[in-house]
C-alpha cells in the first residue's frame, strides 16, 4: 500500500541523536503490535540518524518498509518511514519541507538540549496525513528538481547503514528504549521473516 | 503427560474463545502476542476490536484440540457433543486453518443446523484476519454463502457487499493475494446477475481508489481489467440515458484528449473507447507519480490491447459476414462502412501519437534506470502490437 507510517524530527548530536518531535500513523497495524511497531520505528529512526553523515540523504529498505533520512548541514535531521510503494522523491521533498518549517519555528540553539515536550511545533501530524496521497502533495516540483540533483544514497538493508562490526540483532537486544515485549515481537518477526507487523 | 496436565486449562481457553466470538459482534481481528513466559494468567486479551492470544498457549491448545477432534472423528457419530466439537474446531482452525478435513467437519455441523451460517461467516473473517491468503477459508466461505443465498434472496446484495469489504481487507494485508481476488471476482459475477450496471460501476469506482493506493499489486490491476472488459462489453450493447449521464465526465476528458491529438469526429467514437482512453490517461498520470513500478506498465499494455479490440474498424471486420452491417455482397465497402473505417484509422493514429508523446517523457537521461528499461520495452511492444514500422524513428 502507498502509505506513510512515521515522520520524525531529530538533532544529530556529537554522540547520539536527540528526539525533537515525532508522529505516527499506525492504524493499519494490529492493536497488540501497534505499540511495539511504534517503539521499533523510533529505535530505527534514531539509529539511522546517528549513522548518517551530515548533509546527506539516504533511503534504506528493510523488508516491506522504506526508511528515508535527511541530515541537513546544521545537523537537523528528519526521518520518514513509508512502505516500498511510496515514491522516494516525494518522501525526500516532504523531509526538506518539514525541516525548513521546523527550523523557522524552533530556534537552532535549543536543538541540542531540547526534549519532545518542550518543543512548540505541532504540524507533523498534518504533514503526515496530507502526504498520505503523494499526488495531492505535488505542487512543489521545484524542490523535487533540486533533490534529483543531490544524490539520494539507496541501501538494500539496514545492515548496510550500520558501522562495521555492528549487527541489528545486537543493537536491538542491547537497546534500552525497547521494551521486553517489543524485543519478543522482533525475535518472532525475525524467525518468520515477516518484519515487524503481522506476526504469524 | 504434559497435555493431560494441561487438559482443564485448554478446555477453559477454548470455551472462552468461543464465548467471545459468539457474543462480541464488533470483533474483527485475532492476533498472536509473543510472550516471554507463562505467567499463570489467562492468555486471552480483548481490546479495541481485537482478540489477542499469548503465544505460549498456542502450541498446547492446538495439540489438545487437534487430538480431541481426531478422537471424535474416530468414534461413532451418534453421541457427538456438538457444542464441544464446535469450540474445539474453532480453536484448532483459528490457529491453523489449513486443514481441509476440519472445515468439512464444520460443514457437517452446518448441514445439521448446529451452527448458524452467519456466525460461520464471522468466524471465517476472523481466521482471515490472521491468515489472509488461506485458500481453505475462501472455499469454505463460498460454500456457506451459497447455502445462505439458496435459502434467502432478499439480503443477497448486502451479503455480497460484505464479502467485497472482507476481500479488500485481506488483499490489503497480503499483496498479490490470489485467493482474495478470486473470491472478489466470484462475488462480482454473482452481483452482476442481480444488477449488472450497478455492480460494474461500483467496482470501477472502488478499484480506481484501490490501484492508486497499491501501485505495484498486479492482482488489483487484473481485477480492474476484468471490470473494464465487462463494462466495455456492456457499453457496446446498452445505450441508456444513465450511461450518458455517468459518462459526461469521461466524455469531457476524451474530447480534450482528442482535440490535443487533432482528431475531429469525436462524437461518434464508441463508448468503450472513451472509457479505455480515460483509463489510459489515468495510467499516464500514475506512471508519472510513482516511479519504477512494472505493474503500471503492464496495465498500460492491457489498456492498449483493449483499445485495439474496440477500434471501429476491428469490429467492423468481425461483423462483415453479416452483410447488412458491413460490406455489401459484392465486397465493396458501403458508404457507412467507409465512414466507420476512417474514424477507426483516425482514432488509431491519434492513439499512437498520444503514446509517442507519453514515451518521450521517459527517454531523457533524467529518469531512473528501471523506468528507462520499462519504457523501452513498452516501445518495442507497441511496435509489435500495432505493427508500426515508423515508430522507432520518432
Amino acid at each position: 500500500m502507498v502509505k506513510l507510517y512515521a515522520l520524525n524530527v531529530l538533532y544529530k548530536g556529537l554522540h547520539s541523536g536527540v528526539w525533537l518531535k515525532s508522529s505516527y500513523d499506525l492504524q493499519t497495524i494490529g492493536f497488540f503490535q501497534r505499540g511495539s511497531v511504534q517503539e521499533f520505528m523510533g529505535f530505527v529512526s534514531k539509529t539511522i540518524v546517528e549513522r548518517t553523515q551530515t548533509a546527506t540523504r539516504q533511503s534504506v529498505k528493510e523488508g516491506e518498509y522504506m526508511c528515508h533520512v535527511f541530515v541537513r548541514g546544521d545537523n537537523l535531521a528528519g526521518v520518514v518511514i513509508s512502505n516500498h510503494e511510496y515514491p522516494h522523491r516525494v518522501a525526500h521533498t516532504l523531509l526538506t519541507k518539514v525541516l525548513d518549517d521546523f527550523a523557522s519555528k524552533v530556534p537552532a540553539n535549543v536543538w541540542p538540549t531540547a526534549t519532545e515536550n518542550s518543543i512548540d511545533f505541532h504540524d507533523l501530524p498534518v504533514y503526515l496525513s496530507k502526504y498520505q496521497n503523494p499526488h495531492e502533495a505535488d505542487p512543489m516540483t521545484k524542490i523535487q528538481d533540486e533533490i534529483e540533483e543531490t544524490k539520494i544514497i539507496l541501501h538494500q538493508t539496514i545492515g548496510a547503514v550500520l558501522e562495521r562490526g555492528e549487527k541489528l540483532d545486537d543493537l536491538v537486544m542491547k537497546s534500552e528504549s525497547l521494551s521486553m515485549q517489543s524485543k519478543a515481537f522482533y525475535k518472532t518477526a525475525r524467525k518468520t521473516n515477516s518484519c515487524c507487523s503481522y506476526v504469524g | 503427560m504434559l497435555q493431560e496436565d494441561f487438559y482443564p486449562a485448554a478446555e477453559k481457553i477454548l470455551s472462552d474463545i468461543l464465548h467471545i466470538i459468539k457474543n462480541d459482534h464488533t470483533l474483527t481481528v485475532v492476533e498472536i502476542i509473543p510472550s516471554l513466559s507463562n505467567t499463570n494468567k489467562s492468555p486471552i486479551h480483548r481490546e479495541e476490536r481485537s482478540l489477542g492470544l499469548e503465544s505460549w498457549c498456542v502450541q498446547p491448545v492446538y495439540c489438545h484440540a487437534y487430538k480431541c477432534v481426531s478422537d471424535i472423528r474416530k468414534r461413532s457419530r451418534k453421541n457427538i457433543d456438538c457444542g464441544k466439537l464446535n469450540s474445539l474446531l474453532i480453536g484448532v482452525l483459528l490457529i491453523n486453518p489449513e486443514v481441509t478435513t476440519f472445515w468439512n467437519m464444520r460443514k457437517d455441523l452446518l448441514n445439521n443446523a448446529k451452527i448458524d451460517p452467519h456466525f460461520e461467516l464471522r468466524f471465517c473473517s476472523l481466521v482471515l484476519s490472521r491468515k489472509p491468503k488461506c485458500s481453505d477459508v475462501y472455499a469454505h466461505r463460498k460454500w456457506v454463502l451459497q447455502k445462505i443465498m439458496k435459502r434467502n434472496h432478499d439480503d443477497k446484495c448486502e451479503l455480497l457487499l460484505n464479502e467485497m469489504a472482507l476481500c479488500e481487507i485481506a488483499a490489503d494485508r497480503y499483496s498479490n493475494n490470489y485467493h482474495a481476488w478470486t473470491h472478489r471476482l466470484w462475488c462480482l459475477h454473482q452481483g452482476m446477475q442481480i444488477n449488472q450496471k450497478q455492480f460494474l460501476i461500483r467496482e470501477l469506482n472502488w478499484s480506481h481508489a484501490w490501484i492508486q493506493k497499491h501501485v505495484s499489486d498486479y492482482s488489483g490491476f487484473f481485477y480492474r481489467q476484468q471490470v473494464l472488459s465487462c463494462l466495455s462489453e456492456y457499453l457496446q450493447v446498452e445505450n441508456d440515458d444513465f450511461v450518458f449521464d455517468w459518462f459526461s465526465s469521461v466524455d469531457k476528458a476524451f474530447n480534450e484528449l482528442c482535440s490535443s491529438q487533432q482528431i475531429c469526429s469525436t462524437v461518434d467514437a464508441p463508448l468503450p473507447l472513451k472509457l479505455i482512453f480515460n483509463e489510459l490517461n489515468l495510467n499516464s498520470q500514475m506512471v508519472g507519480d510513482f516511479e519504477a513500478h512494472e505493474a503500471l506498465w503492464y496495465h498500460r499494455r492491457f489498456n492498449l490491447y483493449l483499445f485495439k479490440k474496440y477500434l471501429p474498424a476491428a469490429y467492423d471486420r468481425e461483423f462483415s459476414s453479416n452483410s447488412e452491417f458491413g460490406h455489401t455482397r459484392e465486397g465493396v465497402p458501403s458508404e457507412k462502412n467507409k465512414k466507420i473505417e476512417s474514424l477507426g484509422a483516425q482514432l488509431r493514429s491519434g492513439l499512437i501519437s498520444y503514446e509517442n508523446l507519453f514515451l518521450k517523457q521517459y527517454k531523457s537521461g533524467k529518469i531512473d534506470a528501471a523506468t528507462e528499461k520499462y519504457s523501452s520495452r513498452h516501445q518495442q511492444w507497441l511496435t509489435r502490437c500495432f505493427q508500426l514500422n515508423t515508430l522507432s524513428s520518432m
